[in-house]
């Protein structure tokens, strides 16, 4: 039996600019990434008769309904995991094209992740704001604000050390994460970090913000969007197939304190169904874009994808080498840690670009299977496997 | 700028904060099959009561995991940096979220013991965990 998730393929990307400061609105941005993504199909805007927004944006279907002329819209949809959802926003598209229920599928998302958002600009409603982006928000409230448990990478940091303290991990891996995202950035023209290489002494100068984690472990804050369209395989030529999707959560996905196996993540329940359904597995993998909101995050998904067991991420990223000529290139435009933080959206409209072949200097050669991640909230977590 | 307090008018957590106010440490429990619930949801997962009670737990345990924090995201915890958060087991499926005092970075092992102690600050009575000293 084939996967009826066979069925449909992403047949253009587009992005917005990706700055740090921006004149435009997040609506403006992600209309600006929509209508590259339609000049890249080669269709009118118009021509779009579904919708899936990532979670958490501000602006409403009516809005992009109206910003592109889009005549008449028979779908629409949400993906609320966080930072997964741009990945999980591919689920909901395949979903709609291989029911009927539409034909051509617009995902768009973005922000002004710099110039609205920013943590280290404080404000008196950052608490508010920081809870109510995530999920349980009393929990966040009453149990975790008072004790100055506030932003992400204070979470992973308590993920973290059980991880060290269990597996003995040897933290160079971290910076080896960080590094290959730095160098691969520096091939990409759209890169924030382009121009701005770093080397391991740079790294590990980098003040530590909670331990083990320092400055260069943590995700870009940019302004950008960018944009998919998804169509029936076979209506265009040069589609790159999503050979499957899934998504997936950890136990206890509102309270990482109280998971029973606190190092469990979404990911995993994700990356077997979707293995499975696509018949491959990690080993047929030639390239990983994956979601890097922290270096640690990377690993982590590594090791919960089946790419190692746990534990042993560290050597499998010396043994095979994540940079560009090594066996298994990661985040080869350089990630949220280096290109943008575009929600992850830009990891998939890479892993496109690569499967056409379309990527230049930093071309995987003969890439023809890749996959895509995304990682949201307490550990969320989605996942499409992609083909040409 | 203030610390945050937290808002003891929340139905379903004020019974905690107002046993950390008496220096116990309370969670919900289903009265129908028993569970504690905790943290609390919408409804017993295990047998569908909403309804619940409360029922006391430990206020020692062991360790199950910590973070220094060596740069605030919040003004109001600019003067404690760096600190302590942790996460300590009492009872099987009960955690609580807090700070780690009284040992240094260097000496924190997971599982070790450690002890509640109740302490005001910024307006709030607020819960630390101390390393269990033999015989204590
Ligand atoms: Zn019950």
């Amino acid at each position: 039996m084939t996967s009826p998730q066979a069925g449909a393929s992403i047949t253009g990307v587009g992005e917005s600019a990706f700055t740090r400061g921006t004149s435009h609105s997040e609506l403006q941005l992600c209309l600006k990434a929509a209508r590259n993504a339609c000049l890249d199909r080669e269709c009118p805007p118009e021509s779009l008769d579904g919708l899936v927004i990532p979670g958490g944006r501000k602006f409403r279907v009516e809005d992009v309904v109206t910003g592109l002329g889009i005549t008449d819209l028979r779908f629409s949809s949400r993906a609320e995991l966080g930072g997964a959802s741009s990945v999980a926003a591919i689920g909901h598209a395949v979903a709609a094209i291989v029911s009927g229920l539409a034909t051509r599928v617009l995902i768009v998302g973005g922000w002004r992740g710099y110039s609205d958002r920013r943590l280290g600009a404080g404000g008196d409603d950052l608490l508010d704001k920081l809870a109510q982006a995530f999920p349980a928000p009393e929990f966040r409230r009453q149990l975790e604000h008072p004790y100055g448990l506030i932003v992400p990478l204070q979470y992973y940091a308590l993920q973290a050390n059980r991880w060290i303290r269990e597996f003995e991990i040897d933290l160079s891996a971290l910076g080896a994460v960080s590094l290959a995202c730095r160098s691969h950035a520096q091939l990409n023209d759209k890169a924030v970090m382009k121009d701005r290489p770093l080397a391991i002494e740079d790294y590990l100068a980098s003040p530590i913000v909670s331990d083990p984690f320092r400055v260069l472990d943590c995700c870009l804050e940019t302004d950008g969007a960018a944009a998919l369209i998804v169509e029936e395989s076979g209506r265009t030529a040069g589609g790159i197939r999503v050979l499957a999707v899934a998504e997936g959560r950890p136990d206890s996905p509102d309270d990482i304190t109280n998971r029973p196996d606190m190092l469990d993540l979404g990911i995993a329940k994700a990356a077997g169904r979707a293995f499975d359904s696509a018949g491959l597995g990690p080993e047929d993998m030639d390239f990983c874009e994956l979601y890097d909101c922290f270096t640690f995050v990377v690993l982590r998904q590594l090791e919960e994808m089946g790419f190692c067991p746990r534990g042993e991420s560290p050597k499998l990223v010396a043994e095979r080498g994540i940079t560009l000529g090594g066996k298994l290139p990661v985040n080869t435009h350089g990630g949220l840690l280096s290109e943008a933080h575009v929600l992850g959206l830009n990891h998939v409209t890479e892993a496109v670009r690569q499967l056409r072949g379309s990527c230049g200097a930093r071309q995987v050669d003969g890439a023809r299977l890749g996959l895509v991640t995304g990682y949201g909230d307490f550990g969320d977590g989605a996942i499409a496997v992609m083909g040409r | 700028m203030p610390r945050p307090v937290p808002a003891v008018d929340a139905p379903e957590l004020a019974g905690y904060w107002e046993g950390v106010a008496r220096q116990v440490l309370q969670v919900p429990q289903c009265p129908s099959c028993h569970a504690l619930r905790w943290p609390p949801r919408g409804a017993c997962p295990v047998c569908g009561v909403v309804e619940f009670g409360w029922a006391p737990v430990p206020a020692a345990g062991t360790l199950h995991s910590y973070a220094v924090v060596n740069r605030a995201f919040h003004p109001a915890f600019a003067g404690e940096i760096p600190y302590t958060l942790c996460v300590t087991e009492v009872a099987p499926g009960v955690r609580f979220l807090g700070r780690l005092v009284g040992v240094a970075d260097r000496d924190i092992e997971l599982g070790m013991p450690v002890t509640a102690e109740f302490a005001d600050a910024g307006g709030a009575r607020l819960v630390y965990w101390r390393p269990t000293q033999p015989g204590g």
